[in-house]
């Protein structure tokens, strides 16, 4: 019985594995399409309203903090 | 192990190259890509093996790390990675639920996944930035005291460049450019465009521009980049798709050009050289531009560079030779491997370095007991004579055993004879190329040795050039080089004609030098080679085939050999000959393939 179960645990973990991914398709692309939208659209509002600027450099200065064993264990 | 031994692991992984670095007391003992365990180029899987080999090494368990270091800060990437699915929305729809499993499944749980890997470890983990670990990688390891520090890939958190200064122990950078503004990315994506391999081919784009005319460039500087006095630069995002879609580039990119999107395997025309010789010309021109800010801002010679932009040797070169910059120190894995050595170096420098000795003007200088200067690539695993005798009986080899000094003798007898030799000994290099301990030489006078290594041995592309090895002392009299450079980082002019299978067609070689500290085996070879033909130069190429990571083990050496077209192999202290191998064997070995590159 236990052979029998880990020949077919195979094919059957192959089969979950699948429907997991169409589940997490369907899921995310709904994230995507619903939540995302809304946000996008007033991100780009606001970004049509930044003043474009003719700048001498496009390096942009770095907020430098003091690093510390605190900021190095953030993974942000 | 005493108590006052502190180990450092770095690890970076996750997006490609991914390795493990062990740093013991302040110096890199140990240090592996992954891929070469795994044999699959590129592997960006968890560095598993190369954490393994670190430990063995070093002979201790992970629940003796001091501290473990990875490369970037997850949590940042992600943020970036979110926000630009916003700002590019409804265009990223298809390459949003790959990315997102992707993160929601593995990237997101980084900690928890080195803390499963590590079993035995409770310690902290710590993240420093991505762009910090490359500067910290070239500057930490680099022998200067006070350097401009420049690191540029295609992209870590946000930032994709990044400029400052190193003094003593303390790296400040200064100032970055964001995604999606990214030279990495933008030579990424004439990679893509030319029909190359994205993440992996960038170097053949490199090696095809010599035989283009930049005629290109100002279209490029026109539509695609502006590119500021600086050396800083802002790209059109019109014309790309990386961004948010699973290409490089769009029709857009293609119109500029007026020619579709090469599909892979293009054999390459003087149009695609064209193209590429664009592309690179307006890089060397903003790695310059920026080599010459850096100057003027920090009034030092010294130069450290790193990030994946920083293995383009033509621009390094170029570097050198046309700024005020004449020190120039580039890690020399300094891809996203090399962030795992970076990570490791800043973590110990910041955090457990805590008592290093007063230094000038109040700084913290590097320790001098304890701080490590690159010295070396030799960093992974080595192989005893025993064990490749055991690996020769079990597939029952013929071989030859001898002394060392018969055995150099004789492999210059060999190349003169223009044989290719595979040359496999000590420990296996860190880092992209191979520099004497996993290569395959050949006689640079031979022309037809370019041809015949690069069809018939590597299986590779016939534009492809091949890399001399010099002896250091040599250097001035073989090249326009006022410089040595022995991991291979720079291109320069050849001097003298004689070695056409290493001379690119616009006359620059990717030299390595080489003296007699540095690998004696290696060393001798090349100096018994010139003592008998005066030519100090040898071809030196990597130790496998397209497709193929560089060879680790002495089996993977003896396949790679029984594989290609290669006469001899040189292994520890034996020599083998092809015309001697069992036809069973070598048929074994053949049927291994790998994915091309």
């Amino acid at each position: 019985m236990l052979e029998l179960l880990k020949i077919a645990w195979k094919p059957i973990e192959k089969g979950l594995r699948f429907i997991g991914k169409i589940q997490s398709t369907i899921l995310l692309s709904l994230f995507y399409l619903v939540i995302l939208m809304p946000v996008a659209i007033i991100f780009k509002a606001v970004k049509l309203t930044q003043p474009k600027l003719k700048l001498a450099s496009y390096w942009k200065k770095r907020v430098n903090e003091i690093e510390t064993e605190e900021t190095l264990l953030r993974q942000f | 192990m005493t108590k006052s031994q502190i180990y450092v692991l770095g690890v970076s992984c996750f997006y490609h190259d991914s390795a493990a670095a062990l740093l013991k007391d302040g110096k890199i003992i140990a240090a592996a890509h992954e891929e070469r365990f795994t044999r699959k180029r590129h592997d960006e899987a968890f560095p598993e093996n190369a954490v393994n080999f670190c430990l063995t090494f070093a002979g201790i368990k992970a629940e003796d790390l001091t501290a473990v270091a990875f490369y970037d800060k997850p949590f940042l990437k992600f943020e970036r990675i979110l926000t630009t699915y916003v700002d590019t929305w409804p265009k990223g729809i298809f390459s949003w639920v790959p990315a997102m499993r992707e993160w929601l499944i593995k990237k997101l749980w980084i900690k928890s996944l080195i803390y499963e890997k590590l079993e035995t470890y409770d310690g902290s983990i710590y993240f420093p930035e991505h762009h910090i670990a490359h500067a910290a990688s070239a500057y930490l390891a680099s022998p200067f005291e006070r350097a401009a520090i420049l690191t540029m890939d295609g992209v870590g958190e946000w930032a994709t460049a990044a400029k400052g200064l190193g003094e003593g122990a303390q790296i400040k950078l200064t100032h970055q450019i964001d995604f999606p503004h990214s030279l990495g990315l933008l030579y990424s994506a004439f990679t893509y465009y030319l029909g190359f391999k994205v993440n992996s081919a960038e170097y053949k784009v490199m090696g095809l521009a010599p035989y283009g005319k930049p005629r290109y460039a100002k279209k490029i500087l026109d539509n695609l980049i502006d590119v500021k006095t600086d050396g800083s630069f802002r790209l059109n995002m019109n014309y790309f798709t990386y961004h948010y879609g699973l290409t490089m580039t769009g029709n857009k990119f293609a119109d500029l050009f007026g020619a579709p999107t090469r599909p892979q395997g293009f054999k390459p025309t003087q149009e695609e050289m064209d193209v590429a010789a664009s592309i690179q010309a307006v890089t060397d021109e903003i790695m310059v531009r920026n080599a010459k800010d850096l100057y003027r801002t920090y009034k030092t010679p010294n130069l450290c560079m790193a990030g994946g932009v920083a293995l383009n040797c033509v621009s390094n070169g170029k570097i050198l030779t046309k700024t005020p910059m004449k020190n120039l120190f580039v890690q020399p894995a300094a891809g996203d491997a090399g962030g795992s050595v970076g990570a490791a170096l800043y973590v110990y420098h910041t955090i457990k370095n805590e008592d290093p000795p007063a230094g000038r003007a109040g700084l913290r200088m590097k320790n001098k007991d304890s701080h490590w200067t690159w010295e070396t690539c030799n960093l992974g695993p080595e192989y005893t004579n025993a064990q490749i005798h055991k690996l020769l009986k079990k597939h029952k080899v013929k071989y030859q055993k001898l002394t060392r000094e018969k055995l150099i003798k004789e492999t210059v007898r060999l190349i003169k004879d223009q044989k290719v030799v595979g040359w496999f000994g000590g420990r296996m290099e860190f880092g992209p190329r191979a520099l004497g301990n996993r290569s395959i030489l050949a006689d640079a006078r031979n022309a037809e040795n370019q041809k015949r290594v690069n069809l018939a041995i590597k299986f590779r592309e016939s534009f492809r050039p091949f890399a001399p090895v010099v002896l250091e002392e040599k250097i001035k009299e073989w090249f326009e080089a006022d410089w040595t450079d022995p991991y291979m980082l720079t291109v320069a002019q050849v001097k003298k004609k004689g070695i056409p299978a290493v001379t690119h067609v616009d006359n620059s070689a990717r030299f390595q030098t080489i003296n007699r500290q540095q690998n004696q085996n290696y060393y001798d070879v090349v100096h018994e080679f010139y003592m008998q033909t005066k030519v100090p130069v040898l071809i030196n190429t990597s130790f496998n085939q397209r497709g193929e990571p560089i060879v680790c083990t002495p089996e993977d050496a003896l396949m790679c050999f029984l594989r290609t077209n290669m006469d001899n192999l040189v292994i520890g202290e034996y020599i083998l000959d092809k015309q001697a191998m069992p036809v069973t064997l070598i048929g074994k070995a053949k049927k291994m393939k790998f994915a091309a590159d």
